[in-house]
């Protein structure tokens, strides 16, 4: 017998998105079409000013889509969330008050919330900081404070805008690591969006290389076991790959 | 290198000092300057008949009031033209207009709507804190950074109450402080502007004593309130500096 066809938890229909510069209005992702599997790991990357982290914020919906619709599979959990390029954690309220700021807007009670913020702590690996300020924390515990914030509201889709770029490379790494840990041990559905293809690869299970229009768009399936190896050759194939569509989707139309 | 503090007591001491010899030396005499060691004796008169306590809480009074209504209508107004845009418009050119008469000006309306009271002392402070505290306020919100609004908006917080409640008020706090650091001073000139007219106050008893040449009274008074001035000054950075622990050192 076959097995039941499961939707997509994420279909990206026909979307186009725009963003104002001053009195300028520019127009990215004309015609976008794409879908995300349930606890898939797809990074996103292109060049820059395609609209990478536009298509993050339409998703999270702080923007609307000029045209076309994004639809969520209304019989899955689709609660999202999402963790900033630059941690964007509120400079007033210490890390315990930061993570819980999403569980604020859902009526829960005190304890539970306290529950929940030490789990996402603990989590991520800065039980302990809970009571500094985000200007005592160093980039990799500023960013594992954000992704605590968005790990405790606990969402089905957890978006990622370039989240490890401003840190140094061996922060960056570590933080790689714990992420896929993460993602397995939950089975969450990420949506990462970077520009450093080599990591998009490594933790990816499908890439998806974002073009000025719909026909320059392409993905790349990762077919690699886990745990992967930095080392893998293959993964350097697979990123010379994505390097030779990225170029083909800055050449203007 | 001369220890600071020393140098700043050096400093003080030949400041008195000089003042002594100038006042002594002065063809006119103590009127027109009063010596530093006059002083202590004119301060004792004061207190011993209860003018000084007696003035000193009227002044008070004037000042706590006129500062608690300014700084609130200046918090909520300036909230109000920040967040909503047509509000903002359509008062532009009414701030225009009105924000460059000296709240002094406001003096001859003070009395006329007020009569010679505390009414109108406090309502000429009110006027000089709400503009320095509206400016604060409406700048401090209007410059939240707009990344941090969308974490608002990303998770959930999305009405213009919850952004403001949750963001942007915290995040204008420190200019909302500001502003009302500054307006400590200009509710002092103030007041004392406001007493010299009749309302009874240091600025009453100033403006008597100066009639009567009493100059050592005026500079006792003027001392006082550079001292009151100063404690209020001091005890708000205190609590300014722990409303604002967060932020960097």
């Amino acid at each position: 017998m076959e097995k039941a066809i499961r939707p997509p938890l994420i279909y990206i229909d026909n979307v186009t998105l725009s963003y104002v510069q001053g009195s300028q209005v520019t127009f990215v992702l004309n015609g976008l079409n794409f879908s995300v599997k349930k606890e898939e790991f797809l990074s996103i990357v292109g060049p820059s000013g395609v609209g990478k982290s536009s298509l993050l914020r339409a998703l999270i919906g702080i923007a609307e889509p000029a045209d076309g619709k994004i639809h969520f599979d209304t019989s899955s959990d689709t609660s999202i969330s999402i963790v900033f390029q630059d941690s964007r954690l509120l400079p007033w309220r210490r890390v315990e008050a930061n993570v819980a700021f999403g569980l604020e807007n859902e009526k829960l009670d005190p304890r539970d919330i306290q529950m929940r913020v030490r789990q996402a702590l603990e989590r991520v690996g800065i039980h302990g900081y809970q009571n500094r300020f985000p200007h005592q924390l160093s980039g990799g515990q500023k960013q594992r404070a954000s992704l605590a914030r968005a790990l405790a509201v606990n969402p089905a889709i957890l978006l990622m805008d370039e989240p490890f770029s401003a840190l140094d490379i061996q922060t960056r790494h570590i933080l790689q690591d714990d992420l896929v840990s993460l993602w397995m041990d939950l089975g969450k559905t990420i949506v990462f969006v970077t520009h450093d293809i080599d990591e998009a690869v490594y933790l990816s299970d499908r890439v998806l290389v974002l073009g000025k229009s719909a026909e320059c768009t392409h993905s790349l399936s990762v077919s690699l076991d886990r745990p992967r190896r930095r080392n893998d050759p293959f993964l350097g194939v697979i990123s010379e790959q994505i390097k030779s569509n990225i170029f083909e989707a800055s050449i203007p139309s | 290198m001369i220890p600071r503090r020393l140098l700043s007591l050096s400093g003080l001491c030949i400041f008195l000092i000089l003042w002594e010899l100038v006042s002594h030396l002065s063809a006119s005499g103590h009127a027109l300057l009063p010596s530093p060691s006059q002083l202590p004796g004119a301060l004792w008169r004061e207190l011993r008949t209860g003018n000084w306590s007696s003035f000193v809480f009227s002044s008070l009074s004037h000042y706590f009031a006129g500062l608690f209504a300014g700084v609130v209508m200046g918090v909520i107004v300036g909230v109000a033209t920040a967040v909503y845009e047509p509000l903002e418009w359509g008062t532009a050119w009414i701030i225009r207009i009105i924000r460059p008469i000296p709240g002094l000006a406001w003096i001859p309306f003070a009395i006329l709507w007020f009569g010679v009271e505390e009414r109108s002392a406090i309502f000429i402070v009110a006027i000089g804190v709400f503009w320095i505290v509206y400016f604060a306020t409406h700048g401090g919100i209007r410059t939240v950074d707009r990344e941090l609004i969308e974490v608002a908006q990303a998770f959930g917080f999305k009405s213009v109450f919850q952004k403001l409640v949750k963001v942007q008020l915290p995040a204008s706090l420190p200019s909302v402080l500001v502003g009302i650091r500054t307006s400590l001073g200009q509710a002092w000139m103030a007041v004392v502007a406001a007493e010299l007219f009749g309302v009874s106050g240091l600025g009453q008893r100033m403006n008597q004593a100066s009639s009567l040449l009493a100059t050592d009274i005026v500079v006792v008074y003027m001392l006082t309130m550079a001292g009151l001035y100063a404690v209020f000054d001091v005890g708000f950075t205190v609590i300014q500096s722990r409303m604002l622990v967060w932020k960097k050192q």
